[in-house]
Order: C-alpha cells, then structure tokens, then sequence
C-alpha cells in the first residue's frame, strides 16, 4: 500500500492530475483523530477525497501542507512545497554544479512517517528532469523526458 | 574513530562555547582548492581552525548565506553549517516540536550537512532554560545539551 501510495502521489503531484472530489469532504473519526495527533498546530485545514486516500491540506507554522492518510487513519505521507533555498545546504550545492543551466519548475518535500525526501524537477531547453533526494545529501535522477 | 570526533567539534562550534584558532598556519592550496570545489561562488572567506584538531573551518558568504565549511588539513570536505529558520525544517521536524515541545520556543537552528548525512541542531527555551536537541529529517528528536545558558 504504501509503495503504490508513493508512486500514487508522486504522480498526481508531478503531472497535477490528481482526481480530486470535492473539498472539505467529511472524513471518518479515524482519519481526522490521526490528523490532530500529528499535528497539534494545523490551521485553516480543508479535506479531499480519492478512491484511495485522504488528503488533507493545511496551515502548520505559516507553510501550507499537504497530508495523506488511508480510510484508517495511517498517515502516508506529506507535501510540502518549498524554495530552493530552503533545500539542505548540500543539495543546492550539488544543483548549482551539475546542472548550471536548468531552472526549477517544481521542489517540494516529501516525507512519511519514517522517511524525508525531496523531489525537484529542473528543466532546459531540451529536457525535463526530475531529481530525488532522499538522504539530504545528494541527488539521484527519479526520471528524465526530451522536451517534444 | 577520528571523524566522530572531528564530527562532534564541528557540532559543538555551532554553540559557540568551543574553540576555535585564527588559522595559526594559512591553509595550504589543497584546502583551499578544496573549498573552491565545494563552494565555487564563496564570497569574503575568512579561515580559523577548530580546537586545535587540525580541521580547518572557512567562514564565507554563498547565495547571500553565511555558511561554514569545514576541511581537513588534507583537503577533505568535512561538512557545512548554517543558520536556518524553524520554516526551513523538514515538516516532521517541526511536527515533532511542537508535539514534543510546545511549551518551548525555538531559539537558533543550525543545518549540520556532512557527505553522508544531515542533521539539526536546535536550541528551544522556556521559563526553566534551554537545551539544545538534536533531529534528523525524519523528525527523531534527541537532548544534544541540556541547561544550556
């Protein structure tokens, strides 16, 4: 489950087509109990619904937040859109060297209840790369497309 | 053996209360080679070194950041520091404080990067003091110091 929610989410969030009903549908006690739990500090949260997960979208500490949780209430995972220059210090590094020439055109966070990554997808004139990082320290390609 | 110990002086610098030397030796062409490498846009350098341990530590401005890089005499990249602010923390770290936490305020955060891993050093006060703790990017959270003043 959760390596299809991974794949799930990474999806919907990198091409933007997440089938998303309608928002601030009603979740069940578990899933908003889950929620509270984890973070005591959200604000302004709204929730929708796939057939597969909930997703729940919120204020913490003046960002806005993404987090998914099951039917159950098991947290999945978080997005958190960011700036590069919130990335670790290693990681920009390492963009500034390899790829000089691209621009950013997405970098958010993502992390589960075990884990913390990022994702980054730099473009130039001929090609769409994304890059993941999941140590903080350094980048590996998720996947790479030639401009059409 | 070493590098724990080199790893646990560079931490405690981020507090200040460690030593560290106006570089009593320039650092030779191979540290500073190795920094260009590292930090090839590093503005206003200024270099010290730490307790003595023969690690060298340049002081510099990158993208507008205050940054810490830290080399060995030999030119090994050791690891950065940088200040950040409680919003540049992973969200569960900051889930984490303020579960764990919310009867304190952060004070500093300091981004710890090395090679192979990163870390979090996180001073938080309340009405009895302050301590330091340590976190990782998936928001462990450990005591580092404890009653720092």
């Amino acid at each position: 489950m959760k390596k299809l929610f991974t794949a799930a989410v990474l999806s919907s969030v990198l091409l933007v087509n997440a089938a998303f009903a309608n928002k601030n549908e009603n979740v069940n006690t578990q899933v908003e109990n889950a929620f509270k739990q984890e973070f005591t500090q959200a604000k302004e949260v709204s929730w929708q619904k796939t057939d597969a997960y909930y997703k729940a979208t919120f204020k913490l500490n003046g960002e806005t937040v993404n987090a998914y949780y099951t039917a159950e209430g098991e947290m999945l995972g978080i997005i958190h859109n960011i700036l590069s220059t919130q990335l670790p210090i290693n990681l920009q590094t390492s963009l500034r060297k390899e790829y000089e020439n691209y621009w950013i055109t997405e970098l958010f966070e993502f992390s589960r209840p075990d884990s913390n990554g990022y994702y980054i997808t730099i473009q130039n004139a001929d090609q769409v790369i994304t890059l993941q990082s999941t140590n903080g320290s350094s980048w590996s390609t998720y996947s790479k497309s030639k401009k059409q | 053996m070493k590098k724990i110990v080199l790893s646990l002086a560079i931490a405690t610098v981020m507090f200040s209360s460690f030593t560290t030397y106006a570089a009593d030796k320039a650092p030779s062409i191979v540290v500073k080679q190795a920094l260009s490498r590292e930090f090839s846009q590093a503005k206003d350098v200024e270099w010290t070194t730490v307790n003595k341990e023969g690690v060298y530590q340049a002081k510099f401005t990158y993208n507008n950041e205050s940054l810490q890089a830290f080399f060995t005499e030999d030119g090994e990249f050791l690891g950065t520091t940088r200040q950040i602010t409680k919003n540049q923390l992973p969200i569960l770290i900051v889930s984490a404080l303020e579960k764990q936490y919310a009867d304190y305020r952060v004070a500093t955060v300091f981004e710890y990067s090395k090679t192979d891993g990163l870390a979090y050093y996180i001073t938080i006060i309340n009405s009895n003091g302050a301590m330091v703790l340590k976190a990782t990017g998936n928001g462990d959270l450990s005591v580092f110091k404890k009653n720092v003043h």
